[in-house]
């Protein structure tokens, strides 16, 4: 069975509709400020922002790499991804220093924060520089991972080009609507949509595989080793590794996902800001898994294993209306990262790249919308040059934006850290994976690679902190938070 | 900031560490190792086709307790 093409642009059709309202909606209550188009002036309560935070980092890699990896190499996804979500615990102790400092300063891209606790703008722009070079592969995945989908129901009908298309032209016109408003306000519509979509097919794919215990039967008798490490191959320990220890630092890692962290009005709101986002973690985590099982029963011979779950959508047990409504979840998926991303981008350059006096909101803003269309025509361009490398672009991108994360701990623990550590820190851990995946070949399930880029970096932070001063007009975050975070009880 | 905000807080005496934190970290630091650790080490040793999916599915929960405990007593006060 395949899907009407015409179907598929009925449900984008509509899909396109909700969205446009929304993000009219949004813009109407913009002011014209840069930290109200970056930020939605700070004022976003817990559940778009959880559902936003929720729909940026769970995007279409889900549904797509993550059900593919799980088809491939079997439960090692699950504790891949679950790593991931482990991460999330160090939100507890870094969100409220983020949203304390931002709100204290008026910072609007998180390496704009770092800039100013060293005093040194080298520092934000190199963190700035890292997060694009390491992001703009990340984005690519999303655009990819669209036209994988769409193709992939449609026998090829809906090729690469028109597919990055749809993704294109929707990220950019509800980033350039009302900024990060209509992406928060779209962001949270668009993770129910994924979640309760994901759920559904995956009713119905169980379903028709005779119930859940017949489901869970087939799968012990016909793949017992996918349900072990390192299963069929892919799960060896140091894969496992390579993979989930840059994820495990996903979320303070990546810019558009500590921006977030940006944009709640107040403590409870962050409080459940995080709720929202775990809850939503621990669902959509085991339907990806479970949609990747259940792909290996009905479509066990696949070549490119990212087909997995175009191949489960197009077997006949999913009625096609649920298909066509998961197709349009697995888009929003990918379009709320990517437009998320995008956003994110364009206030680093905006905050950290352009001359301080000269721009103004108008100019940020302005500046912003600019970076959003280049990012995502960028991320179009390559997610057209060849869609098979998903996997490995996702990953390196984790690989590389940990780079930051000593000089993110170090900034908000300890004071004795210096911005002449945090640069050669940066730049020394960004050489190492550029030198190490680019030039030697290392793959990115390689241990080595993640392992050679968190010692420099990390090494490199605090050998040069040592013997270099710190400079005399740096904020020092952990004596000037202190007291706040004592008031707001958080640790 | 003044004095009297800062002995509303609970800080353990002799530290300058929160109270609480330190045996968060503990275990969340040990329960992510052992998501590491367990399913290569010992999960192999246990015959049950679902004893890796539990164990991951189980910490998962297990992170989520933590993150509540975590946040729990986060005031706008």
């Amino acid at each position: 069975m395949t899907i009407d093409p015409w179907l598929v642009w009925l449900a984008i059709g509509l899909f396109t509709l909700f969205g446009i309202t929304l993000s009219v909606i949004a813009a109407r209550a913009n002011k014209g400020t840069a930290s109200d188009f970056f930020l939605a002036g700070r004022t976003t309560g817990s559940v778009v922002a959880g559902l936003s935070y929720a729909a940026t980092t769970y995007s279409a890699y889900m549904l797509v790499v993550l059900t593919g990896l799980t088809y491939r190499g079997g439960i090692g996804a699950l504790g891949f991804e679950l790593i991931y979500f482990a991460g999330l615990s160090l939100l507890v102790i870094f969100a409220p220093r983020y949203w304390l400092a931002a709100k204290t300063y008026g910072f609007v891209s998180p390496a704009e924060m770092f800039g100013a606790r060293f005093r040194d703008r080298r520092v934000a722009r190199l963190m700035a520089g890292i997060s694009i070079v390491f992001l703009l592969p990340y984005c690519t995945t999303q655009m990819a991972g669209i036209g994988l989908l769409l193709s992939g129901i449609t026998d090829a009908s809906f090729d690469l080009f028109q597919s990055v298309l749809v993704g294109a032209v929707l990220a950019v016109g509800w980033t350039l609507f009302a900024g990060l408003r209509s992406v928060a306000w779209t962001d949270a519509a668009q993770a129910a949509l994924m979640v309760i979509s994901a759920l559904i097919a995956l009713g119905f794919a169980v379903a028709g595989l005779g119930g859940f215990g017949s489901y869970l039967e087939l799968t012990v008798e016909n793949n017992p080793e996918w349900l072990e490490v390192p299963g069929p191959g892919l799960w060896s320990f140091g894969t496992f590794v390579a993979l989930s220890l840059p994820w495990f630092f996903f979320a303070i890692s990546n810019p558009q996902v500590a921006q977030r962290l940006f944009i709640v009005k107040d403590f409870r709101s962050m409080r459940n800001m995080i709720l929202w986002v775990l809850g939503f973690g621990l669902i959509f985590t085991q339907i990806a898994i479970w949609w990747g099982f259940a792909a290996l029963q009905v479509a066990p011979d696949l070549d490119n294993t990212s087909n997995a779950s175009p191949a489960l959508l197009i077997s006949g047990l999913i009625p096609v209306p649920v298909v066509l409504l998961l197709v349009v979840g697995i888009l929003a998926a990918a379009i709320s990262t990517l437009n998320s991303i995008a956003l994110t981008m364009g206030a680093l350059i905006a905050r950290d790249f352009g001359p301080r006096r000269a721009f103004n909101d108008r100019t940020q803003i302005f500046t912003g919308r600019i970076v959003v269309v280049l990012v995502i025509v960028f991320a179009s361009y390559f997610a057209l040059q060849s869609a098979d490398i998903v996997d490995q672009l996702a990953a390196l991108s984790s690989a590389g934006l940990m780079v930051m994360v000593p000089t993110i701990i170090g900034a908000f623990f300890w004071s004795r850290s210096t911005h002449q550590g945090a640069l050669w820190s940066m730049s020394g851990g960004a050489l190492v994976a550029v030198y190490l995946a680019l030039v030697q070949g290392v793959s990115v399930f390689n241990p080595l690679l993640v392992g050679s880029v968190a010692a420099v970096s990390a090494g490199l932070f605090i050998g040069v902190s040592l013997i270099t001063k710190p400079n005399p007009d740096a904020i020092d975050f952990a004596k000037e938070l202190g007291p706040e975070l004592a008031k707001h009880r958080a640790w | 900031m003044n004095d009297d905000t800062v002995e509303d807080t609970d800080t353990d005496s002799e530290t300058t560490s929160p109270r609480g934190l330190r045996p968060w970290l503990w275990v969340v630091g040990i329960s992510v190792l052992s998501a590491f650790a367990v399913p290569y080490l010992i999960l192999p040793l246990i015959d049950h086709p679902l004893a890796t999916y539990l164990f991951w599915s189980g910490f998962s929960l297990v992170i989520a307790i933590f993150v509540i405990w975590g946040v729990a007593r986060w005031t706008d006060r």
